[in-house]
């Protein structure tokens, strides 16, 4: 623990968080999509659009801060940044926000993320280049594509170390859509899935199934950070910045960690996760819900024991028997995450980490004090740590 | 995953760089290299400009024994590119005994035969364009 960490506690907070709708075909452009987040987020803070000073576009977006600039007709942006690495990156960006707000760089910092994944850039497909370059040259001749095959790699391995199996999988799919079920905002409202709809559903990569797989989406997520001063004269309940850490672990060979020395072991939430629960002054057992990345079922098992909430090899059976969903030992993913609400890298779990706190969750924890937030893993991650 | 539209049948080959053409070279040769530090002998892959170990720029290349087990694999049963269109097919990662790990496939073994830490030797394939690529074979 570094002693100034805690001089960076509860400084700063989320004050407003907006998504559009989850879509298979939004019908508008990912800068629109952007703009409706970034104006949903304003209002639900009460702040006016024209007060914005600070922007954090993703790396991996089309979307580019002047382009916000001039839709927003803002006079001038003080402070601007991207993300690091898409989905892993948003908890680090809620950081990086907060620095340049205690610096007094930025007033009110808003972070989009926009993707129309279904319609357009479908991340869940091969791009068909002939040309691979970077990591992909070691893997695409192979047929090793999609992040779906990756992370497949990574899952068999996990089954061989610990005896887990398809079937305990299920149980996280079946966690999600059922808080998916109850979420209004969610692409699967009103559709909840059984195990035996899981082990029913098409192997598309042995052994991840169609059910482990998050879907693709149409949409675009926003948020807003302030300092706390600022942020108690706010519309909302702010979520206080408690802690916050960006970690790759090692050998991250993004997705794969092939020369990782065990590929199960999601070192970067490891190191993220510690070091965010740290500067927050926390444990695991002061959380009270945990939102999660969740490209995959079996993946979010790996998380969740990286995060510390259980031992390496372990999560498979923390995960069953409702250990996860709403009323068990930790809800995780209360709003129905990837699998079940939709998916824009991180920005809707943000959402739903901030309305825990609020106590506006469609699936809300009683007296939410403490709400964890994991980002994206298999790139560079971050974690976030939440409070009242 | 359905097959995207614009993309061809062809299989997909490396961009090779000043970092990675000894690797593709010696693979044309029939041979396997694998980098290794000169200074410290530790090996690493995918190739690099430094060593990770000792953080020297001494890296040279060494022919690999060509051994190794199978440290994890994949079954593809839905198609996600057209070259790969028929499925079942495999990719496996293996750990070679100088202690890295390549992806490849592993040829002549049906699904269910493949096993963990099953021993394998690495063969070559041609591929277009003068390139050969990787492959295992049940050792």
């Amino acid at each position: 623990m570094h002693d100034q960490w805690k001089d960076y506690r509860r400084k700063t907070a989320i004050v407003g968080v907006g998504c559009t709708e989850f879509s298979k075909n939004s019908g508008k452009t990912e800068f629109h999509n952007a703009l409706r987040a970034i104006k949903t987020a304003a209002d639900d803070a009460g702040i006016r659009l024209k007060e914005i000073d600070g922007i954090i576009v993703h790396d991996i977006d089309r979307l580019r801060e002047y382009d916000l600039v001039d839709a927003l007709g803002l006079k001038n942006i003080r402070f601007g940044f991207r993300s690091v690495a898409g989905a892993g990156g948003n908890c680090g960006s809620v950081g990086i926000a907060s620095l340049a707000l205690m610096a007094g760089k930025a007033t009110n910092v808003v972070i989009v993320r926009t993707l129309n994944g279904r319609s357009q850039d479908r991340y869940g497909q091969g791009s068909g280049s002939r040309y691979v370059d970077g990591p992909a040259a070691w893997r695409a001749p192979y047929g090793l594509i999609v992040p779906a095959h990756m992370m497949a790699m990574r899952t068999r391995r996990y089954m061989l170390q610990y005896g887990a199996t398809s079937r305990h999988f299920g149980a996280v799919s079946v966690a999600f859509r059922k808080h998916a079920s109850m979420n209004p905002e969610a692409y699967f409202y009103k559709r909840p899935i059984t195990i035996e709809d899981h082990q029913n559903s098409p192997i598309m990569v042995d052994p991840l199934r169609r059910l482990d797989i998050t879907p693709e989406y149409d949409a675009a997520g926003a948020c807003i950070v302030t300092t706390a001063e600022r942020a108690k004269h706010l519309t909302q309940l702010p979520a206080y910045v408690l802690g916050w850490a960006q970690a790759t672990g090692s050998n991250l060979d993004p997705m794969t960690a092939s020369n990782r020395r065990d590929i199960t072991v999601i070192e970067e939430v490891q190191y993220a996760a510690k070091e965010a629960l740290e500067m927050a002054g926390v444990t695991t057992r002061d959380v009270q819900t945990l939102q999660i990345y969740d490209h995959y079922s079996s993946m979010v098992i790996m998380g969740i024991e990286a995060a510390g909430f259980c031992e390496q090899g372990e999560g498979y059976g923390f995960v069953q028997n409702g250990g996860i969903e709403i009323g068990g030992k930790l809800p995780v993913n209360t709003h129905g995450g990837n699998l079940g609400e939709g998916y824009i890298h991180f920005m809707n779990h943000i959402r739903e980490g901030v309305r825990q706190i609020r106590g506006t969750s469609p699936n809300q924890v009683p007296n939410c004090e403490v709400s964890m937030l994991v980002g994206g893993y298999g790139v560079t991650s971050s974690a976030l740590i939440l409070g009242r | 995953m359905t097959i995207p539209e614009r993309a061809t049948a062809e299989r997909p080959l490396p961009i090779v760089d000043m970092d990675t053409a000894p690797f593709w070279d010696a693979l044309k040769q029939r041979k396997l290299v694998l980098q290794r530090c000169a200074d410290c002998d530790a090996y690493q892959h995918p190739p690099r400009p430094m060593c990770h170990n000792c953080n020297g720029f001494n890296v040279e290349w060494v022919e690999s024994k060509g051994r190794g087990e199978v440290y994890s694999w994949i079954i593809v049963t839905v198609p996600s590119h057209p070259f790969f269109w028929e499925v079942p097919y495999n990719v496996v990662l293996v750990e070679m005994h100088e202690g890295v790990r390549l992806f490849a496939n592993l040829v002549d073994v049906a699904p269910e035969e493949i096993k963990e830490g099953m021993p394998v030797r690495a063969d070559f394939v041609d591929a277009d364009e003068g390139f050969c690529l990787l492959q295992f074979r049940r050792a």
